[in-house]
């Protein structure tokens, strides 16, 4: 009796201790992070994603995409002979080869009129003004992009119902680099409006080639501003950037000077009213192109004072326009949007001209690409999902035999449960040729042919298993190229007759060992047959390990990429680690370290001798510079 | 099979769930420690109103009386003259500022909650806070 009585009081301590057992601090945090923005913006049934929440943003210090994309699959992040950010370069002549990968701000794309996506803008732009990050591969809907997409990135801005206030960061690191940004964000009566700027002095690593020092510097102001009201949002972006243009068309990868000036500018207004959206944008590029070199062209033929290249100027502007409706309809079973969409890009080449001999002025200055897609979840019960769409573009180019019938498709099956999620997707891809590519006798093999569009055809299978604090996940893929564009000896782009093929294998696991420490384990596999037109299949190995973690006052960060393969048959190391001391609330100093070993995955750039015309050793350089940057952050 | 669907349903809900869940939460814990009646009779905006309109805790009076024990949310129009001298909790950073009658607040600002008291405030409504909360007086 007496035992039972203590039991019972003790039982009764417990259940009253557990009742008032919660902490403000817990509840708070749940509310911060449960309802992290990212929670609501992620697509279902999308394929594979790489989700950074605010959370991830801030604990693994990012600073620009670039930090991201270099442990995204398939080829990480690159930079081509420009210094642009361009990852599916592979050292050649091409100004920009990733204009498949779209990205946005909010819910607008942020495109250029002759290379197609924005990315070798925005891609090691300060991101300072972004609140996450959503990255999906493989073709993951219709819903975004007016243009065939294979990657899709969207930034999405800090708002004011969030972050009403303002903060100031200063960063200086290695090289002398240094960077000043700040942002002001708050809710008036009936709009709310969010506003940034920074101005960035990005020094880096140099590198030498036949003695010359190459270099990627520059200099970039930014402003990223939004305006909202319920449902409608304008955007406003604007850049200028001043550039190194690294080793440009330089034969020897060494010109005397180069440089890339480019200012972009973009606006648009996009809003929802009952089941319809809708979006009118405009963008506005120059570029200004300059390069010196110290070799003396041949007058004879076939070269004509054409080749080596010494001095090469280019002056370019293009606009891109574009106009879409959507309309979503949601029913028991089925979650349906249709659209339409319109571009127009128009471009104009002010100067182009090599060794001082001007290149002919082109006739066609005008893309146009009208869209209608449909897309659809029908619901077999409520956790078993067929996805469908459908999405065919008609492409028009003047002055060329270059128009297109665009025809694509999407199938998907999804499955879900407590603990599973299984996602199957097929889809169909075309490509056609960005305006930059049209006519062109400096980039094209057969500029004045019609060239089929570029056919990938994916198959996806995802596999998710979540238990406790537990994720992991089995991402294998199929993918085959048809038409594809090919680099050929001269430089220029020609029509490959062979199939590209690329099958690939990632597993991941996440562990988060409590409320604030997490692990994350990516380990991938990848073989790519006529990759690059060589016969040897080129087979890659990946691995990223990342830690976050939080002790009292400090946030630490650590990452590793591993990158291997079978070409070079060498090792790259990237690790990279942070730490942040959260003085207070409003106060942060941060400490970080990229490619702390110096030995991050490194690009070849040819290089062939200006006089003999003997081919060099390429030039082997990393797109991520060691480096180390401190920085303040004071919130207002 | 029905278990299964319920889980989905309750799984869906709660991704699809906005902020309301979690701050919900924290009101269902945070104002019967400083309240005593029960259920505590509150005038609302329209924001909070969705929000509290199924907690058995609270109960929404349309028209703003003398049985009001407090007024929560960011905006309410025109307040009655039995309301005019009735603690607010604010659901936004410029009517915590702005009213004099804004003893705390729970809103996001510089990318995080806030969640505070004003000392003064609580002083003239004669309102004690729980030792717990006492860290959040400002």
């Amino acid at each position: 009796m007496k035992v039972n009585r203590v039991l019972l009081l003790v039982l009764t301590i417990i259940n009253l201790s557990k009742a008032d057992g919660f902490s403000i601090g817990n509840l708070l945090q749940d509310i911060e992070k449960k309802t992290d923005l990212s929670q609501k913006t992620k697509l279902a049934n999308s394929g594979v994603s790489f989700i950074y929440t605010r959370d991830d943003i801030q604990r693994m210090q990012i600073k620009n995409l670039k930090d991201i994309l270099k442990s995204i699959y398939p080829f990480g992040y690159n930079e081509n002979r420009y210094g642009l950010p361009d990852p599916f370069s592979s050292g050649t002549n091409q100004p920009f080869m990733s204009s498949q990968m779209r990205i946005f701000i909010d819910n607008q794309e942020i495109s250029t009129g002759l290379y197609g996506s924005g990315l070798f803008m925005l891609g090691d732009l300060n991101i300072g003004w972004v609140d996450h990050i959503e990255i999906y591969t493989q073709n993951p809907t219709y819903e975004f992009a007016t243009e065939s997409t294979m990657t899709l990135i969207k930034l999405y801005t800090k708002s004011a119902s969030r972050d009403e206030g303002g903060k100031v960061e200063l960063n200086g690191g290695s090289y002398g680099a240094s960077n000043i940004s700040g942002y002001y964000t708050e809710e008036l009566e009936d709009w709310s409006y969010f506003a940034f700027a920074s101005y960035n002095d990005d020094k880096r690593k140099k590198y030498y080639s036949t003695d010359k020092q190459v270099s990627r510097d520059k200099d970039t102001k930014t402003i990223i501003a939004t305006l909202n009201k319920d449902n409608h949002n304008i955007l406003l972006t604007a850049i200028t950037q001043k550039r190194d243009g690294f080793l440009d068309l330089s034969l020897d990868a060494s010109p005397e000077s180069s440089t890339v000036d480019a200012n972009y500018i973009h606006i648009g207004y996009d809003a929802k009213i009952d089941n319809f959206s809708y979006l009118f944008s405009y963008a506005y590029l120059k570029v200004k192109a300059l390069m010196i070199d110290d070799v003396t062209p041949i007058s004879t033929a076939p070269y004509y004072d054409m080749f080596p290249i010494s001095l090469n100027e280019s002056d370019t502007k293009s606009a891109v326009f574009t106009g879409e409706l959507k309309y979503n309809l949601d029913t028991n079973k089925n979650k349906l949007i249709a659209g339409l969409k319109y571009r127009m890009k128009k471009y104009k080449f002010n100067q182009a001209s090599v060794n001082g001999i001007s290149l002919p002025i082109l006739d066609n200055d005008t893309q146009t690409i009208t869209t209608i897609f449909l897309e659809n979840q029908y619901f077999i019960k409520q956790n078993s999902i067929i996805t469908s769409g459908l999405q065919y573009s008609k492409v028009t180019n003047n002055s060329s035999p270059q128009d297109d019938d665009l025809f694509m498709y999407r199938l998907g099956y999804t499955f879900t449960n407590k603990e599973f999620t299984i996602k199957t997707i097929c889809s169909h891809t075309e490509i056609t040729l960005e305006p930059y590519l049209i006519n062109s006798y400096f980039f094209m093999a057969n500029p004045t042919v019609y060239h089929k569009p570029q056919e990938v055809n994916t198959i996806l299978e995802n596999i998710i298993y979540t238990k406790d604090n537990n994720k992991y996940e089995l991402v294998l893929d199929y993918t085959q190229g048809n038409n594809h564009l090919l680099v050929n000896s001269q430089g220029k782009l020609e029509t490959y007759d062979k199939y590209v093929v690329m099958k690939g294998v990632n597993t991941r696991w996440t562990h988060n060992y409590n409320r604030y420490d997490k692990l994350f384990i990516d380990i991938g596999y990848r073989k790519i047959s006529n990759f690059q037109g060589k016969e040897k299949d080129l087979e890659l190995y990946t691995a990223t390990i990342r830690t976050l973690n939080t002790y009292n006052k400090f946030d630490i960060f650590n990452e590793l990429l591993y990158n291997r393969d079978n070409i070079s048959n060498k090792n790259f190391y990237d690790y990279s680690a942070g730490v942040k001391y959260n003085y207070s609330e409003d106060l942060i100093i941060s400490l970080k370290g990229t490619n702390l070993l110096d030995s991050a995955k490194t690009t070849d750039y040819y290089r062939v001798d200006a006089t003999t015309f003997a081919i060099l050793p390429p030039l082997e350089i990393s797109p991520i510079d060691k480096s180390i940057i401190l920085s303040m952050e004071y919130t207002f | 099979m029905k278990k299964l669907l319920i889980i989905f349903i309750c799984l869906f809900t709660i991704l699809n769930a906005n902020d309301d869940v979690y701050t919900l939460n924290l009101y269902e814990k945070v104002f019967p420690m400083i309240f005593k009646k029960r259920p505590i009779k509150v005038f609302v905006d329209k924001d909070t109103k969705e929000m509290l309109k199924n907690s058995d805790k609270f109960e929404i009076i349309n028209s703003c009386n003398k049985s009001v024990v407090l007024l929560i949310g960011k905006k309410f129009g025109k307040i009655s003259k039995e309301c005019k001298d009735k603690p607010i909790f604010s659901t936004h950073y410029r009517s915590y500022k702005r009213q004099k009658n804004s003893f705390g607040a729970l809103y996001w600002r510089k990318g995080r909650m806030q969640f505070k008291f004003k000392r003064d405030v609580l002083k003239r409504f004669n309102i004690k806070l729980p030792s717990k909360l006492e860290e959040y007086i400002k």
